[in-house]
């Protein structure tokens, strides 16, 4: 980030979005986040309405997907349990808007939807972070945590299982769960099916961005540092305990936002959300995208998942499977980073006048 | 009335006890020589179970199929370790990912192959009645006897076996193991190969009681997850007093209020067992052993 | 608690001052048992401002585990200690360290996959502003002879320069009391030597007290101030390093004839 003479306003405006911490920082790269951005903006009016709606999930994912790459590879947290927020969320967003009617509901619904998420995410963050665990014990109890809301919520089939209006439904799921809406009583705003789509999508690309200028602050900084060396970091004087949970509180309330949007995307939700094949997926889009890369998981998230939809029977799980164990044998660090060797790659491509040596210098 | 439930009561324990130690043990061991938590752990346990039903239907009789089911995850861990796991040694995080898509291959496989699900084998041996109840003889006196065999067995084999010996010293400390001439690849792949051998026992073994699904597996996840963290690495120390303590905590929530309240205690056990011992009761038990040689 | 005694060299601090200096850390009766061993055994220990005090003593004689108690990074079985006027033996690292200890650990602690800017401004966050940040990393890139790496990866320096860099990073914090493992360990004559006068220049300008743990006795003799020798955990004797030198008794020690 060296600053030449007078930085001209779009290196000002970029530099809060910018620094060592992030992949991509160059007017090449905002160049393709803009174009990236329209094409998604234009798709409900390239496919109508309705494509749009049915695709919206797609970005729901990626949102959910923002959350475990914002805490794993800035923070070095690897969750399983982010699924556990998206589906606190969206049973939680459920509840309330299907007993409080109107706007008023939606309204609250999604308040209290993101915030018990959040709350949940500091109850656990606390228990674990303060109580020393660390690494792949974080992995295994998140894992545990969304197992066992799956096993809860997989057991409330029964009539007695209503929180007033709204049947938990077992494993059949609850439905009839209303629209996103924000408004008071009878005035308000519906996000169905495009709507939806561009709610979604606006939420995503603020996501981006503020998680963008969150890791390239003080904060993200001290987020890398505790991931490097926690022992280390915490010599330096900084809580790293703390860092820990807060990072881990934000990623349950962003997974909390997309469960909130899942759930009035199909106007239903249910315990396979929790599920450990569900669980795994934020990490698989983490993996294969690159967990360092916020764009890069997202943009992971919609191809798997779009992957997953073509390629309807089994055959699609084997191959994303596959896909996985591939692309960590020979990517560690996902697709995202090598992103920028493929210009390069081809330059070298083009000028064969190179020894062989150089040719193949493709970064490992 | 009482006695009969604390009869109940003990059978469940019993039942738990030998669950959780069958489903722990192929985890323990390759996570406490190498580190590795094998998310496909689960479907080991699937290959064995599998593998003992098919030979059962196909005219074996059913120890012998519980053989083959053996065998078969044993051959299935060897050849995973050589083209993929021994990659991973050394990479944690990326070995529970690239298992993880195991996993998800083996499932989609096996439903791909042998559809949603296998008739299952009866369960053999009948009930024990005591007092106008009964409980599975299988579940309540077979499987914990089988569960206690098999930590024999492990004992044995650690301390009694050339293996052992080198296996306990490359787990304490590998540097030195290799200077002394382990040949820590050979190590990580007979270590590898145990444990697969375990899993697929406890396939074999639950293959008569349980639904023969692809998805088997996960229902053997939250117990062997939580008993390796609060046993701690040490399978001959950590499991089998993890066990206890985690199946007397099951069968008494589960006795009590159900599948749910059981798995949330089991979790609750693993968050303060992580709080209090770091090293699970590995752990405790070292530095039991610490406090009593230096009070001598 | 230190006097001042006439015989021992002074540094320039204590001499422009005059009267006696404060002291900034003191340890009463501490004590460290790791199951039957005990490695810190009722140990007073104290150090003034400004006092650049290093600890020698035989392999296993405690001086790491000293060192890990003083910074928070091991709880003290028993006793207390004492800096800047507060009890901290209760106060988790991390508040330690903003309240002025920095430590540099034996074992190499850099962020290695990050750049030497990058490592430098992550100790350097929690005292100045971000507008300040690249003025004073290059001031401390000059300071300890790392000028031209700053975008270099930390784990592409040399050894010396890892060394460098990481007493630059302790430093950074602008501490009062530094406490440095080994420093010196594994590094030429010349950068001993280097080293040695940063460390002068340090103690002089900036009144920054040390306790640096060192084998190499001439590094010892050329920035030491007062010597305190470690054996089995306790404090065997302190003095000036010409004192302790000639010392016969810390002689046997060393040659393990002594109990």
């Amino acid at each position: 980030m060296s600053s030449e003479a007078t930085p001209t306003l779009t290196q000002r405006l970029r530099a809060p979005f910018e620094g060592p911490n992030t992949i991509g920082n160059s007017r090449r790269f905002w160049a393709a986040f803009a174009i990236g951005a329209a094409l998604l903006a234009i798709y409900p009016i390239l496919f109508g309405a309705y494509a749009a709606g049915t695709a919206s999930v797609f970005l729901v994912y990626a949102l959910l997907g923002a959350s475990l790459a914002f805490i794993w590879g800035f923070c070095g947290i690897l969750s399983f349990g982010q699924v556990a927020f998206f589906g606190i969320a969206g049973y939680t967003f459920g509840i309330v808007s299907i007993n409080l009617t109107s706007y008023t509901g939606a309204t609250l619904g999604i308040v209290a939807g993101i915030g018990v998420a959040t709350l949940s995410a500091a109850l656990l963050g606390y228990f674990m972070f303060y109580g020393g665990v660390r690494d792949v014990y974080v992995t295994i109890i998140t894992l545990v945590v969304a197992l066992v809301l799956h096993t809860f919520l997989g057991q409330t089939a029964g009539s007695e299982w209503a929180i007033g209006e709204a049947a938990l439904g077992g494993f059949n799921g609850m439905v009839g769960v209303p629209d996103l809406a924000i408004g008071i009583g009878e005035t308000g705003i519906e996000f169905g099916g495009a709507m939806h789509y561009y709610l979604t999508l606006v939420v995503l690309i603020l996501t981006v961005l503020g998680l963008r200028a969150l890791v390239n602050s003080q904060f993200g900084y001290a987020m890398v540092a505790t991931r490097e060396d926690e022992a280390r970091t915490e010599m330096f004087g900084y809580d790293t305990t703390f860092i820990q949970f807060v990072t881990f509180t934000i990623g349950g309330a962003i997974a909390g936002a997309s469960g909130v949007l899942f759930v009035t995307w199909g106007n239903y939700i249910d315990p396979s959300e929790f599920a450990i094949t569900a669980a795994a997926m934020p990490v698989i889009w983490a993996s294969i995208g690159g967990r360092e890369s916020i764009l890069g998981t997202m943009a992971a998230a919609i191809a798997i998942q779009w992957i997953q939809l073509q390629l309807t029977g089994e055959w699609a799980l084997v191959i994303v499977g596959s896909l996985l164990i591939v692309v960590i044998l020979a990517m560690p660090d996902g697709i995202a980073p090598r992103i920028g060797d493929v210009p390069d790659a081809i330059r070298q491509y083009r000028q064969p006048a190179e020894t062989p040596a150089a040719a193949e210098e493709v970064s490992d | 009335m009482a006695l009969y439930q604390l009869i109940n009561v003990a059978f469940q324990f019993l039942d738990s006890f030998a669950f959780i130690v069958l489903a722990t043990i192929g985890l323990a061991i390759i996570f406490g020589m190498m580190g590795i938590i094998n998310l496909a752990h689960g479907e080991f346990i699937l290959v064995g179970a599998y593998a003992t039903t098919l030979s059962f239907q196909a005219g074996l009789p059913l120890p012998l199929a519980m053989v083959v089911g053996v065998v078969a995850t044993t051959i299935f861990g060897i050849i995973l370790e050589r083209t993929i796991i021994h990659r991973l040694y050394g990479r944690l995080l990326d070995s529970m990912v690239v298992t993880f898509g195991i996993s998800l291959v083996v499932i989609q496989l096996t439903r791909i192959i042998f559809g949603t699900s296998l008739s299952q084998i009866g369960t053999p041996f009948g009930g024990v009645s005591y007092g106008g109840f009964s409980y599975s003889a299988y579940r309540g006196v077979f499987l914990p006897i089988m569960a206690i065999v098999s930590l024999v067995a492990l004992y044995v084999l650690f301390t009694r076996t050339e293996y052992g010996v080198r296996a306990r010293a490359t787990i304490q400390d590998e540097e030195t193991a290799r200077a002394m001439g382990v040949d820590t690849d050979r190590m990580y792949l007979s270590t590898f190969a145990i444990g697969s051998a375990l899993a697929g026992l406890t396939g074999a073994l639950y293959a008569p009681t349980i639904t023969m699904t692809p998805e088997l597996g996960a229902g053997f996840l939250v117990e062997a997850f939580v008993a390796v963290v609060v046993g701690g690495p040490s399978v001959l120390l950590g499991t089998p007093l993890a066990g206890g303590f985690l199946g007397i905590i099951d069968a008494v929530f589960t006795y009590g209020w159900g599948t749910f309240i059981g798995q949330v205690a089991l979790l609750t056990a693993a968050i303060f067992a992580i709080r209090l011992l770091p090293d699970g009761i590995t752990g405790l038990i070292e530095t039991i052993q610490e406090k009593r040689s230096q009070s001598q | 608690m230190s006097t001042s005694d006439p015989t021992v060299k002074e540094s320039p601090a204590v001499a422009e001052t005059g009267v006696g200096t404060e002291t900034i850390l003191q340890t009463r009766a501490l004590r460290k048992d790791f199951g039957g061993l005990t490695a810190t055994n009722d140990v007073d220990f104290g150090i003034d401002e400004g006092e650049l005090r290093c600890l020698i003593g035989p392999n296993g004689a405690g001086k790491s585990t000293f060192v890990n108690q003083l910074i928070g990074r091991l709880e003290p079985t028993d006793g207390t200690i004492y800096y800047d006027g507060m009890d901290i033996t209760e106060m988790p690292s991390h508040e330690r360290v903003r309240k002025g200890i920095s430590i540099k650990f034996q074992v190499p602690s850099l962020y290695q996959n990050l750049s030497v800017r990058e490592n430098l401004r992550i100790p350097l966050q929690t005292v100045v502003d971000p507008s300040a940040f690249d003025q004073r990393v290059d001031e401390l890139l000059e300071r300890f002879h790392l000028e031209g790496t700053g975008d270099e990866t930390a784990s592409s320096l040399s050894h010396g320069q890892q060394q460098r860099l990481e007493i630059a990073m302790a430093m950074s914090l602008e501490p009062k009391l530094m406490l440095l493992d080994e420093p010196v360990a594994g590094l030429s004559v010349e950068e001993t030597a280097e080293i040695a006068e940063l460390l002068r220049t340090i103690r002089d300008e900036d009144d920054v007290a040390f306790i640096v743990i060192e084998h190499d006795i001439d590094f010892v003799e050329s920035i030491a101030d007062r010597v305190t020798v470690l054996h089995q955990g306790e404090i065997f004797t302190e003095g000036s390093i010409e004192d302790v030198r000639n010392d016969p008794a810390v002689k046997r020690i060393y040659l393990g004839e002594e109990q």
